[in-house]
């Protein structure tokens, strides 16, 4: 195909490139906010002249710009990036993946991001293109750097060596911020209060799906931070996954337990979210269960606990 | 041992029987003649405290084959299509009152009927109240019962943490049984004035296998799983204590929160069910342990061996850590004897 060909067949194209991205940004928002991954989606179809001058310049034949359609997700912490494969693996078929970091020296600092070269595994409309797309994944950090280095490295072909060492200096900043959104992230989420708030919705999510819908909120907020001990751990992270798998196993014998207990005043804490984290440390290590059981609720609440999640 | 987690109580009846006195026929049990009112609390009640206790507590039973209890005959009745519940609790309770003496308590005597992993169940509880609780029968029907009002009393105190259960359930070849004497702190046996005159029943499994198989597991749980020497030592003494003591009975939940440090509990009991031994309170009988009741011998990289006496552990034998993976075992006393080792 000469220019004029290429130009005229991405014309006709685009708009489909641009449904495609779209679709797939739309994809990877929700199936974000159902994992309660936090990140930002954005998407664009390809600009025609930088299709032209990718064809044009370099050896890239058209089908083979696999960035017609391209998707970016911004995370804020490069914690998230093993959900966000997660995600990725479960809606599309990955062709291609790059670790852009992984590929530098150790004393090497510059563009950072996970490309991967994917396709839908179904398509969410029958109209899109079953064709292959580029899916970027940055951090805040990362997608600010590659910005800047494509104005003033990329497109303006002239910078000087002075001004590429301080777009390096830069990069090697950055990364240092990354591992501070970290770092400060994983400190909030340890303070007491915040860990209760954490695990409360956590708590409350869950059980208006398997308990009973009304509940003393009140009550909740003043047994949570009490009651924290059970969990076993102050990394909320870890042990909402932990938590979660519990639930999923358990789903049915958790609905059939409080199916039992709506009428049953004798266990206050069974009308009550919080009842779910004392059945979880039941379940998971009855010794920890009685180790970490608060003394102020008494042994007779903790005996009724036993007896609704007997030792295996 | 059944998943308890799936017991399920559908009816209930509970009597009352009281003490003995010498003077026999100025007391006699008080009869219910309907099934007890269940409300949910009722029900979940019943079924809260017999998981609770059969999961930590229970011995597998057989029915004894030459008892005159009429229990056993009774309780194959029910669990096979007889619909009445009251002509046969009734006559349970009339057992007990007969097979009790002026030692037992007084109490209630409750039978459930339910299921178990989906099949028929039933249980036979006897509650023991303190003195001077009294019954409050009622009539429904015209028929006398005891009130849900005095059940919810019962539930809502500790008086009647003491109880002693018969668990019975449709097996795959014929009727399964559980007995349960659950003492809060204490450990022993069912009484046998229970287990043997009222349920005609005895214990099915043999204790001093089950005390070598519990101790064999244990030591080989120690050496494998737990990596501090010094922790190691005290849980080698601890299970020597365990064995040498007065106490008729093991329970392995016990020991663990007694003994063991908390982040050990859960896998000393993994180790347990992975070797098939006793998980669950066991009769104690040491005759084929004996021996090894006597000394605890420690074992070094370099063919170096201490034996010791349990009670010198951490005296004037002490057992420590260097951190480096290195043992020391010091020893103090008076050098008596040197000698090659003998077969």
């Amino acid at each position: 195909m000469d220019l004029e060909q290429v130009r005229s067949r991405y014309q006709e194209e685009r708009p489909g490139f641009e449904q495609l991205a779209r679709a797939a940004a739309d994809t990877l928002r929700q199936a974000g906010a159902e994992a309660r991954v936090p990140f930002q989606v954005e998407w664009r179809a390809k600009e025609i002249a930088s299709l032209l001058k990718k064809t044009l310049f370099g050896s890239t034949k058209y089908q083979r710009v696999i960035d017609r359609a391209g998707v970016r997700i911004i995370l804020e912490s490069v914690t998230d990036l093993c959900a966000v494969d997660t995600l990725v693996a479960r809606h599309f078929h990955i062709i291609k993946k790059q670790d852009k970091a992984g590929a530098l020296d150790r004393n090497e600092f510059g563009y950072g991001g996970i490309h991967y070269h994917l396709e839908f595994i179904a398509l969410p409309y029958d109209h899109l293109p079953n064709e292959r797309f580029e899916l970027q994944v940055h951090t805040r950090a990362q997608a600010l750097w590659a910005t800047l280095s494509h104005r003033i490295a990329y497109k303006d072909q002239g910078v000087g060596g002075a001004d590429l060492r301080a777009l390096h200096r830069l990069a090697a900043l950055l990364e240092l911020a990354d591992l501070e959104v970290v770092r400060v992230r994983q400190e909030a989420d340890r303070s007491p209060r915040r860990l209760a708030a954490n695990v409360t919705a956590l708590l409350e999510s869950h059980y208006v799906v398997v308990g009973l819908e009304r509940y003393s909120r009140e009550t909740t907020t003043a047994l949570v931070p009490l009651l924290l001990p059970l969990m076993g751990s102050n990394n909320f992270e870890t042990w909402r996954d932990d938590f979660e798998a519990f639930v999923r196993q358990h789903e049915e014998r958790l609905r059939s337990i409080y199916a039992r207990y709506r009428e049953d005043t004798r266990n206050l804490l069974m009308s009550q979210p919080e009842s779910l984290l004392v059945l979880y440390s039941r379940a998971r290590d009855p010794f920890a269960f009685s180790d970490r059981w608060p003394e102020q609720l008494g042994e007779g609440l903790r005996d009724s606990f036993v007896g609704i999640w007997p030792d295996p | 041992m059944p998943d308890y987690t799936s017991l399920e109580i559908t009816t209930l009846i509970v009597h009352e029987v009281p003490s003995r006195s010498r003077d026999v026929n100025e007391v006699a049990p008080t009869l219910s003649e309907a099934e007890s009112p269940m409300t949910r609390e009722v029900r979940n009640f019943f079924e809260e405290r017999l998981r609770a206790t059969l999961s930590e507590a229970a011995f597998a039973a057989v029915a004894d084959e030459d008892t005159d209890s009429p229990i056993p005959a009774l309780v194959d009745g029910l669990l096979n299509g007889d619909e009445d519940l009251v002509v046969p609790s009734q006559r349970m309770a009339t057992r007990l009152f007969d097979v009790q003496t002026g030692v037992n308590s007084p109490g209630l005597i409750a039978v459930a009927r339910g299921t178990l992993d989906g099949r028929a169940m039933l249980a036979v509880i006897k509650l023991e109240k303190e003195h001077g609780v009294r019954v409050r029968p009622e009539e429904i029907d015209g028929l006398r019962t005891l009130s849900v009002e005095h059940i919810r009393d019962l539930m809502l105190t500790e008086k009647t943490r003491v109880f002693k259960t018969g668990l019975f359930w449709a097996g795959d070849d014929g009727t399964e049984i559980v007995v349960c004497d659950y003492q809060r702190q204490v450990t022993h046996t069912v009484a046998g004035f229970f287990l043997r005159d009222f349920l005609g029943c005895d214990l099915a499994t043999r204790a001093d296998v089950d005390t070598r198989t519990f101790m064999q597991a244990v030591e080989w749980w120690i050496n494998r799983d737990v990596e501090s020497p010094e922790d190691r030592s005290a849980y080698s003494v601890a299970l020597i204590s365990e064995m040498n003591s007065q106490r008729t009975t093991v329970t392995p939940s016990a020991f663990a929160s007694t003994h063991l440090k908390v982040k050990h509990r859960k896998s000393f009991l993994e180790a347990l069910s992975a070797a098939d031994a006793p998980t669950k309170r066991f009769v104690k009988d040491t005759a084929l342990v004996e021996s090894q009741l006597r000394r605890i011998r420690y074992d070094v990289d370099t063919g170096a061996a201490v034996i010791a006496p349990p009670d010198t552990i951490g005296d004037s034998v002490r057992v420590v850590s260097h951190g480096d993976g290195r043992t020391q075992i010091q020893v103090d006393g008076r050098l008596q004897r040197v000698q090659g080792k003998r077969r």
